[in-house]
């Protein structure tokens, strides 16, 4: 049973202070941070690799340096890299190149852009309708980010959160469900829990050990928060609110609706909080982030590991239970012990997952591994999300490099629209990211006949892609090397150049540029792009 | 938020179930696993497994209000009661039922209707009732559940058919879950604006676009091949049925233009309105399932004032869309179903708004062979509880796909393989067929 977790735990420190101490040793051993995340990453392949072995499984080779690239751009900014990012690292000779580009990508500004709008979703999922909210939260995400605050006081600081909004960013977590007890419950315990107790809020679970009780005596830790806006009298005699404070009132407890009942607040080991109420969410989250509490590491590390590698070792990511047992019972507590042990740093985590042999091998597949999709023999390949694939469309039509004549604020307003109606078309409002070829066929329309594709690829359009490139290519070799560089981030095959001469040949345009349109338009519809592997 | 304590059909299929049919499947024999099979044949004729009644509906048009419209002020009045607000009740085309007074439209095609005032639900939150409205599912956080209209899609499929089996409009939609990636709803999100990118752009044309399409087939068999799995195929199916579709004739039934303008004001001439007349024209055309959304229920406070706004649009577009299709012979195969992910509190709240309410709301049907002018069940003087024949979401979705022709017991499998009914332990509503 689940909740027996929290207390088998507690009544078995042993084995835990034997992992802390061993870890600590090696810790100790290795001096640098880089020889930490060496033997992190080592750890993870020696167990991984022990697995398919034990299964018969032949893992796939290592990718290909372009494959890797496109790949961990993609993982990391959430866009296709630039042609310039492409050569420069193919001609990059250096041995350790892969490391130091996933340093070099971690520490880039396109990094904390994608990991705050990845963050943002899954804090307060894709609905738009309260913007100041949003971007609030949006930006208090990124200072996060980008000081690589350590994640046991990042959950913190989002349950805490008290005082004026504007100088706490964090505070737009609550005030985004309206600082609703059971929505906060719901979704705390999802996210930074793993668990499935929404369920419980109209029902017992039906096959983890999870009773409404126990949902509401999570969402009673809730109940003491209120909120007070602080208004300036504008000149027209009206008010306007400057400030929002978020504060605590000494109430703590909620009722289960259709009943009498009030339920103070409990943790869901059972146990009751000692402290005042107006200080009950501090304990709430200490609980949470407690060394002792299991769930708070295996869910995030899950989570991340889930985001690189395509699969998690948990699925869903807010299955925790009996009912979806983890694939790698062994690492998945390994890891969660290594995070904490090295200060809940996620970029230590990320360079640990990158770096791994497993996370490097190609998507292609062979006789022995083609069916597997549970022990990381090769890369899986993931669908990209809506995000994704409107952010490397911008990036291989040369939208925002390519016009120039347009200024800023046109250019971020024609870029709002066309991402506003490409996530109407896909999204539900669910609070995990959305792929972008969920077989809508209106993106399909958009893909083949929008403007955003056809005006790039014509030849005539100035200030597009394709115009672009014939210009200032004149060989043909040249071209094609851009247009597959721009589009599928590597160099064409000798077989895919002489299926274009052919092409060429056949078509019967007079004009040789619409067969290069036609190779552009392809690339950008094919599945290669469309698709993280 | 207003939710009951008690068990749920969170999940899907126990052991157990699985058991009780495998001994009910031994127990009944051959003959019956023939009659099965002759059953499935006979489906587009008549489908019959409720003794003595018959239904026949072909489509399926879903009114969604999105947020939940108050039964009180709809379809469910009660005049000169402590909870009634301000809307007067007024009398319809059928002796003893009564809608509210900015319904007087649709009062005149009651007849027609069969309205449901007991539906018990224990979803309270809008995201999760939604999908349990649109799945027939509360939602796990495991398996994904398709939505109704890919159900449908999925067993209505007409392979020949250019046009999607499912239409969204003004609104996302769920998908269509662990079934195949091709009965996802085609979302159209204005229905007054010409569908986006239907047409080849100005350079290109059907030949041109034959040979690019060969182009990327050719292109990309060496990585489908080394890359075979869903989400490739996924990719594959679309780009085929968006082929099929562009060159098709019926796609002029999203073309509004070509409908006389007379019709279109007598359905509003607003989004809503012109969803709705979309609709009409696509079951037409001959797709299954259209959903049409009409947003801004979710009236917390100043409910008064904004749903007689709103019920101003539903009214002629509802009412029209029922005499358009009576008038086109198309009721009898099309089944009109309004409805929203739940109802709104009896009790105003102190922003004279009312709440989230599951425990007694209303839902009306239409069309398709269902009983018209009639009343189902009844919540009590105050609102606060069903008091005769409640009904449950499994059920409605058990009727809807009794009345399609679809066998709701039969099995898919999810994601992780196991099998799941298209509905979990519903009954027909009996009363609504003849």
């Amino acid at each position: 049973m689940m909740k027996s977790l929290f207390q088998t735990r507690r009544n078995l420190p042993h084995g835990l202070l034997i992992c802390v101490c061993a870890s600590i040793i090696l810790w100790a051993i290795s001096s640098s941070v880089e020889g930490r995340i060496w033997s992190g990453t080592k750890h993870l392949d020696r167990h991984i690799d022990a697995r398919l072995k034990e299964q018969e499984i032949k893992p796939s080779k290592q990718s290909s340096d372009a494959e890797f690239l496109r790949r961990v751009h993609l993982d990391l900014t959430g866009k296709i890299p630039t042609v310039e990012a492409v050569v420069g690292f193919l001609e990059d000779g250096s041995k350790n190149k892969r490391k130091k580009k996933i340093d070099e990508l971690i520490g880039s500004e396109l990094y904390l852009d994608y990991w705050t709008r990845l963050w943002t979703n899954w804090l307060i999922g894709r609905d738009d309708s309260n913007r100041e909210e949003r971007m609030g939260l949006e930006g208090w995400i990124r200072e996060s980010l980008a000081q690589n605050m350590p994640y046991n006081q990042f959950v913190t600081a989002l349950i805490t959160a008290e005082g004026s909004v504007e100088e706490n960013g964090a505070g737009n977590y609550l005030l985004r469900y309206n600082l609703s007890p059971v929505d906060l419950a719901s979704h705390t315990s999802r996210l930074f829990l793993g668990l499935p107790m929404q369920c419980a809020q109209c029902h017992d679970h039906k096959t983890e050990a999870w009773y409404q009780e126990d949902f509401y005596g999570l969402a009673a830790f809730f109940a003491n928060t209120r909120l007070e806006r602080i208004y300036e009298a504008e000149e027209d005699g009206g008010r306007r609110v400057v400030d929002r404070i978020l504060k605590n009132v000494p109430r703590g407890s909620v009722r289960i609706p259709g009943t009498h009942e009030r339920i103070p607040p409990s943790f869901l080991d059972g146990k009751q909080p000692k402290t005042q109420p107006t200080k009950q969410r501090f304990a709430l989250s200490e609980w949470i982030t407690a060394k002792d509490n299991p769930h708070f590491c295996h869910a995030i590390v899950n989570r991340i590991w889930a985001h690189f590698m395509g699969k998690g070792f948990v699925e869903p990511l807010d299955g925790f239970g009996e009912e979806y047992p983890p694939s790698h019972p062994k690492l998945l507590d390994w890891l969660a012990e290594d995070f904490m042990i090295h200060g809940y740093d996620l970029r230590y985590l990320t360079r640990t997952i990158l770096n791994t042999k497993a996370y490097q091998r190609t998507s292609e597949t062979n006789k022995s591994n083609q069916y597997d999709d549970l022990y990381y023999s090769h890369a899986y390949v993931k669908p990209l999300t809506a995000e994704q694939f409107f952010y490397s469309m911008l990036e291989s039509t040369g939208f925002e490099r390519l016009q120039k004549r347009r200024d800023r604020g046109q250019l971020e307003n024609m870029k709002q629209r066309y991402l506003e109606r490409f996530l109407f078309l896909i999204d539900n409002g669910e609070m995990e990211e959305v792929e972008a070829f969920n077989g809508t066929v209106p993106q399909a329309l958009m893909m083949i006949n929008g403007s955003l594709v056809n005006d790039s690829g014509n030849h005539k359009a100035r200030g597009g892609l394709l115009h672009h490139i014939l210009k200032t290519q004149r060989s043909k070799r040249a071209r094609l090397d851009q247009i597959y560089l721009t589009t599928l981030s590597r160099y064409p095959r000798t077989s895919e150049r002489t299926y274009f001469d052919r092409y060429l040949r056949s078509s019967l345009y007079r004009n040789d540029a619409l067969a290069y349109e036609d190779l552009y338009w392809a690339l950008l519809n094919s599945a290669e792009f469309a698709l993280n592997h | 938020m207003n939710t009951q304590v008690g068990v749920h059909e969170c999940e899907t299929l126990d052991p157990q179930q699985k058991d009780v049919s495998r001994r009910y499947f031994l127990k009944v024999g051959v003959s019956s696993f023939l009659g099965l099979i002759a059953m499935r044949h006979l489906q587009s004729l008549a489908w019959t497994p409720v003794e003595g009644i018959t239904a026949s509906a072909k489509h399926c048009i879903v009114l969604f209000m999105n947020g939940g419209a108050s039964q009180l002020d709809t379809f469910d009045p009660k005049p000169d009661t402590l909870n009634a607000g301000p809307f007067a009740a007024i009398p319809t085309s059928v002796e003893g039922i009564q809608f509210s007074e900015h319904l007087p439209q649709l009062a005149e095609q009651a007849h027609h209707l069969s309205i449901i005032r007991s539906m018990v639900t224990r979803e309270g939150n809008h995201e999760r009732a939604r999908y349990l409205l649109h799945t027939g599912y509360a939602p796990t956080g495991s398996v994904t559940h398709p939505t109704l209209g890919s159900i449908a899609s999925h067993y209505l499929n007409d392979e020949d058919f250019e046009l999607p089996n499912c239409v969204n409009i003004n609104a996302p939609a769920f998908t269509s879950g662990f079934l195949s990636a091709e009965h996802d709803p085609f979302v159209v999100s204005d229905p007054m604006k010409p569908i986006e990118d239907i047409k080849y752009p100005p350079q290109m044309d059907a030949r041109r676009f034959e040979q690019r399409l060969r182009m990327l087939t050719d292109l990309e068999k060496d990585f489908l091949k080394k890359h075979a799995n869903r989400s490739t195929e996924a990719h594959q199916a679309i780009y085929k049925k968006a082929d099929k579709l562009i060159n098709s004739p019926n796609v002029k039934a999203f073309d509004l233009s070509q409908e006389p303008l007379a019709i279109r004001e007598a359905y509003g001439m607003n989004q809503f309105g012109d969803g709705c007349l979309m609709a009409r024209r696509l079951v037409e055309a001959g797709t299954k399932f259209v959903e049409v959304s009409l947003d801004g229920w979710d009236t917390h406070n100043n409910n008064f004032e904004r749903s007689k706004n709103l019920l101003e649009t539903l009214d002629p577009a509802f009412s029209m869309l029922v005499k358009d299709l009576a008038d086109r012979d198309l009721l009898d195969e099309t089944i009109v179903l309004w409805l929203g992910e739940f109802g709104r509190t009896p009790k105003i709240n102190e922003n004279d708004g009312r709440d989230h309410f599951p425990n007694g709301w209303s839902v009306v049907l239409g069309g398709g062979g269902i009983r018209g002018g009639q009343v189902i069940g009844a919540t009590s003087e105050d609102g606060l509880e069903v008091v005769d024949r409640p009904v449950s979401v499994p059920d409605l979705f058990a009727s809807l796909c009794f009345s399609l022709g679809i066998d709701s017991e039969d099995q898919n499998y999810s994601r992780g393989g196991r099998p799941i009914r298209v509905v979990n332990d519903g009954s027909v509503i009996e009363e609504l067929f003849d």
